[in-house]
């Protein structure tokens, strides 16, 4: 076969690699392990939030542990695919756009007490809004949290594309940035509808940032599965299993620290490749042209 | 340049080799199974498309043909008035169609019934939805391009066909939801995961099905578009993703319903199990490489330290140890390299031990003399060497005679030598040689440097008495008779001594000196020894001085005669001339004829004196004679030196002849000493002489044995008597009687008497009285030069007269 023919430059070589390897055996730890995260929410605030769960880490990892929030969810991926970052914590929709960059192994997806691995994304509107289903949208101010998010913009535009609705005609949106901007801007009026999850909302009551019962939620997704770490695929696999291990035991082992980062995460368990192939799905749907123009 | 051992090139060529080979293994291991792997998977997709496709097929003509029974079915527009019936009918044929998840109606009013009873909401119109307005415009099954679900946004996949009434009317879709499981995943799971994958897609390329599920609503035409014209045979391709990944695709279309079955193995992934099995396979044959490697090289190390062994045994040969023995019989080489050295250094041992042997000859030759086996020169020379280095260094005790050199020189060996031949002589040499190794004590020093010179070197002694002694008792034992074969020899020795550090202090001055004291012994009567004196090098210079004007005489003609005239006590007158040499050289002034006559019959040149004697003696005679005309005799001394030589008579006949002169003029004068040495050899030349005329004098008579029987034996005409008888004629009562006898006895025997040396006149007188025959002395006349005789011959009477 021809193509069989084509491979003697890669035989020669990938024999010569195998000797040099038998040479060298041996494989030195990575001196410092460094941990990137999707801006969610700013650098600081998260680095903040992350400090005891990375102290944590450290001890149990025996390394150094790098905290690294880039400026946008692209400068991760290429910082992952580049290999300066080790281990990311990707939204749903951002690590599936990261896996067309790079080979990622997915480790672990947060638990959450109420919800579990999953949430849903949801249309909210204020309590006293006219706005009674998807079609009422029409011609009306839209806020979604930014283009690389799941259940604040992918979700949604999901759901758009369903009802053969074009967002661009059909009503005035914008990215308000984040879940908690989202909801405050639904709040205050800036906007008449928003894209936001369902966890956040959740989250925002709780800490009594907002009330609630001054809002209504039009729509709500299938379950969508949690925001995942995942490590490039290159990354010797027992700092994998380590990571990995360690998390999975954070919620005995260390919960001040867990609690401390996310107060509504209940535990760690492993992610598995095939969570994410709805997420994947929709995305084919939706074609490149939807995600390339992701920023 | 750098050398490299063995041992390194062995160990470079063991690797190189199990490198080769290791390449060319791995190489063919690479392409076989590379091969292998490929073909078998190319294969097994392949078989599972085919199997696949039937499945597919099967799936989607069951679909279709539900569809067609249903729109055909009177029923479903009979029941349009009633929903619950409708929904019950569809429900009912959702079981007819494993594969799907559900059936729906969209009616043309505007409703939609789901055989899974979904909610809808109610602003949901299923005539706006796309499939619905495609379906209504065929009357044909559509497989309508997958779309996202009104209600959960999950990926619809659906057959289509629209429904007419009785009147042929289109009055609503009917819609099969394909399972997204459409695809048998049961087939293959071995095969298939999120990298090698089967993939459904629709007519116009989305995936509709998958064993990978990320991959379901991807449009695949827009990656890959060759696909849409394949038709429904299997094709192969090669798809490349991205940048590195590369599938190798086999893809069909399904008839009828347009879509396409698609399976996709990833390079990547076959790869892997190719290398995974390569690994295996490269693993063990390194594995035994390496052990190939360490084996061969323990054994050539084996092999090659018998070499480092070796090399440590010719280091101790090189020593001089030959008592090493290799003995390594391990390889066959090794044993013959082991058994060449050992011979080879039995040979060395040998060749030295020979060596060693002729070293020790050629020494023994260099510094010994091979007759005698005494010390040669060269040892001696050596030995006195080292002496001096001895007594400058201290290591002997320096006085003025610390050691002494006697220096041997046979007397009469020469002449056993000439009569009895070398061998008798060697045979003397050997005998004196060991004589005088016996006599001297340990510590000295017996050489034999020269034909009959020996050399004996007292070291170490402290007074002259030892010399004496030992040269007393050197002469002792030589002088014992030698007997060889029967016959007795005798033979003296001469012995000079030099004492050092007085003489001199390199050998070439003792050996000097001691051989003028030697010489001066071998002068002086022999068979003595004599102790160097600086006066004896004064008398060996004027020795020389002597020789050297001789021969320079010679050389220029000096030698000249006088003649002292002879007078005959009868008549008065002058009857003859005696021929007396004389010369002109003036180194010779001081030397007297006699010395100088002597000097040359010890040098041997004295017949060289003669010959010149005779030719001017002749050639005067024979001139003197024609001029007067007179019958004068002449007078010559004949040396017995000269006598016994051979050529004695030629010599003598020869002048005559040249000359002319009257044999009968010519007296030769012999003295008794010159008789005794070969007497009868003598004898008969005298008696040839005489034949041809020539008288025979008998000179010096009265001095020697004067044994009568000379007188008898010899052909003698005359007999001179001694001048010491005539000069103590006169005072000397004895002796006065003596000349009367004698001249008594001579006349009884017929022989003429002459009688020399007379000065005075009684002496004259006296000897006319005992009637003497002639006379000559200075009474008469001096020697006169040739001149001076003419002179004389014109005054002759005259002087005659005054007697």
């Amino acid at each position: 076969m021809k193509l069989l023919l084509r491979c003697h430059k890669a035989k020669l070589t990938t024999i010569l690699v195998m000797l040099l390897l038998l040479l060298f055996c041996g494989c030195g730890k990575p001196k410092k392990l460094v941990l990137g995260m999707i801006p969610s929410e700013t650098p600081q605030k998260l680095e903040q939030e992350f400090q005891q769960m990375k102290l944590y880490l450290e001890k149990e990892l025996n390394v150094e542990i790098e905290f690294f929030v880039p400026g946008d969810y692209k400068e991760l991926v290429k910082s992952v695919s580049e290999g300066t970052v080790d281990i990311a914590l990707f939204g749903p929709f951002s690590y599936v756009l990261a896996e067309y960059e790079c080979d990622l192994d997915p480790l672990l997806v947060r638990s959450k007490r109420t919800y579990g691995t999953s949430y849903n994304s949801t249309i909210i509107v204020p309590v006293d809004s006219k706005i009674e289903n998807v079609a009422d949208l029409e011609g009306k101010r839209f806020a979604f949290v930014n283009s690389a998010s799941t259940s604040g913009c992918l979700i949604p535009s999901a759901l758009f594309k369903s009802r053969d609705i074009e967002t661009d005609t059909f009503f005035d949106y914008y990215f308000a940035g984040t879940h908690d901007t989202v909801i405050l801007d639904v709040l205050s009026g800036k906007a008449d509808a928003g894209a936001c999850a369902n966890t956040i909302f959740k989250r925002l009551s709780i800490k009594g940032a907002i009330n609630p019962d001054d809002f209504r939620i039009i729509w709500k997704s299938d379950s969508i599965p949690g925001s995942p770490f995942v490590a490039r695929a290159d990354l010797d696999g027992k700092t994998k299993e380590a990571f990995q291990k360690a998390l999975l035991e954070v919620d005995s082992k260390d919960p001040n620290a867990l609690n401390a980062f996310d107060s509504s995460i209940e535990k760690y368990v492993p992610a598995k490749v095939e969570m994410y192939d709805g997420v994947r799905k929709v995305v084919n749907i939706l074609g490149r042209s939807f995600f390339e123009n992701v920023d | 340049m750098k050398r490299y051992s063995v041992k390194f090139f062995s160990f470079v060529l063991i690797v190189s080799s199990g490198l080769i080979n290791l390449i060319i293994f791995t190489s063919l291991t690479w392409d076989f199974l590379k091969k292998n792997i490929y073909t078998q998977y190319e294969e097994h997709s392949r078989q599972i498309i085919s199997s696949e496709l039937q499945t597919i097929k099967e799936r989607t003509a069951r679909a279709e043909a539900v569809l067609n029974l249903m729109s055909r079915s009177a029923c479903l527009s009979d029941h349009l008035s009633d929903k619950e019936d409708l929904l019950a009918l569809i429900s009912s044929h959702v079981d007819l169609l494993p594969n799907s998840k559900s059936l729906i109606f969209a009616s043309d009013q505007g409703f939609l019934i789901d055989a899974k009873d979904r909610l809808f909401p109610e602003s949901y119109d299923p005539r706006k939805r796309n499939w619905y307005m495609e379906a209504m415009e065929t009357d044909s099954v559509v497989w309508i391009e997958p779309f996202l679900s009104y209600i959960d946004q999950d990926l619809v996949f659906a057959a289509t066909k629209s429904v007419k009434d009785k009147n042929g009317k289109r009055i609503g879709v009917l819609g099969i939801l394909m399972d997204e499981h459409f695809i048998n995943t049961d087939v293959e799971t071995e095969l298939f995961n999120r990298d090698n994958f089967l993939l459904l897609l629709s007519p116009n390329g989305t995936v509709v099905s998958s064993t990978n599920e990320a991959l379901v609503g991807m449009d695949f035409f827009q990656g890959y578009s060759d696909l849409i014209n394949i038709g429904s045979s299997i094709s192969d391709f090669q798809f490349k993703t991205g940048e590195s990944e590369v599938y190798f695709i086999s893809a069909a279309q399904v008839p009828d319903s347009g879509l396409f079955l698609v399976s996709a193995l990833n390079q990547d992934e076959i790869q892997g199990q190719f290398s995974k099995q390569f690994i295996k396979i490269f693993i063990i044959e390194v594995l035994f490489i390496l052990f190939l490697i360490f084996l061969t090289y323990f054994l050539s190390q084996r092999y090659l330290i018998l070499f480092e062994r070796l090399a440590g045994l010719m280091t101790e040969a090189e020593k001089g140890n030959y008592k090493v023995k290799a003995d390594y019989y391990q390889f066959k080489e090794v044993a013959i390299l082991s058994e060449k050295f050992n011979s080879m250094v039995e040979g060395i041992k040998n060749r030295d031990t020979v060596l060693q042997q002729r070293r020790e000859r050629i020494k023994k030759l260099a510094y010994n003399d091979l007759l005698t086996g005494l010390p040669n020169r060269a040892s001696l020379i050596k030995n006195i060497n080292e002496e001096f280095k001895m007594l400058k260094t201290g290591d002997r005790e320096r006085n003025p005679h610390s050691g002494a050199l006697l220096f041997l020189d046979l007397d009469g060996f020469k002449s056993i030598n000439d009569t009895m031949g070398h061998s008798t002589g060697d045979q003397v040499l050997q005998e004196i040689a060991m004589r005088l190794s016996s006599s001297v004590e340990q510590g000295h020093l017996v050489c034999r440097i020269g034909g009959d010179e020996f050399v004996i070197l007292l070291k170490n002694i402290d007074s002259y008495d030892i010399i004496a002694d030992q040269a007393t008792k050197l002469l002792e034992i030589v002088n014992q008779p030698i007997f060889i074969e029967n016959n007795q020899y005798e033979v003296g020795a001469s012995i000079g001594v030099s004492v050092y550090p007085l003489h001199g202090e390199t050998a070439e001055q003792l050996l000097k000196k001691a051989d003028i004291a030697m010489y001066k012994v071998k002068h002086g009567g022999k068979n003595d020894y004599q102790i160097f004196k600086e006066e004896l090098e004064v008398e060996i210079m004027r020795r020389n001085m002597l020789e050297s004007g001789i021969s320079r005489s010679l050389r220029h003609d000096l030698f000249y005669l006088v003649f002292q005239p002879l007078y005959s006590f009868t008549s008065g007158e002058l009857c003859g001339f005696e021929a007396l040499l004389r010369t002109r050289e003036e180194s010779l002034d001081t030397f007297a004829i006699d010395t100088i006559i002597t000097s040359a019959e010890e040098t041997g040149i004295i017949y060289e004196l003669e010959k010149k004697v005779f030719e001017k003696g002749f050639e005067f005679i024979t001139a003197f004679n024609t001029a007067l005309n007179k019958n004068l005799s002449l007078s010559v001394n004949i040396s017995p030196r000269h006598l016994i030589r051979n050529d004695f008579t030629d010599n003598l006949l020869n002048a005559l002849e040249r000359s002319g002169a009257d044999p009968a003029w010519i007296n030769l004068e012999v003295t008794e000493t010159a008789m005794m040495e070969s007497m009868s050899f003598s004898v008969k030349k005298l008696e040839l002489l005489k034949e041809e005329g020539l008288s025979i004098h008998l000179d010096d008579f009265g001095t020697g044995y004067s044994s009568l029987s000379y007188l008898q034996e010899l052909p003698l005409s005359t007999v001179k008597i001694d001048r010491a008888f005539v000069e103590s004629i006169e005072s000397d009562r004895k002796k006065r009687n003596i000349v009367e006898l004698i001249i008594k006895i001579a006349h009884n025997l017929d022989l003429a008497v002459v009688a020399e040396g007379i000065e005075t006149d009684r002496q004259y007188q006296l000897l006319k009285d005992f009637s003497c025959d002639v006379g000559q002395g200075y009474y008469m006349s001096s020697p006169l030069e040739e001149d001076a005789v003419y002179k004389l011959m014109e005054n002759t009477f005259s002087l005659l007269d005054e007697i």
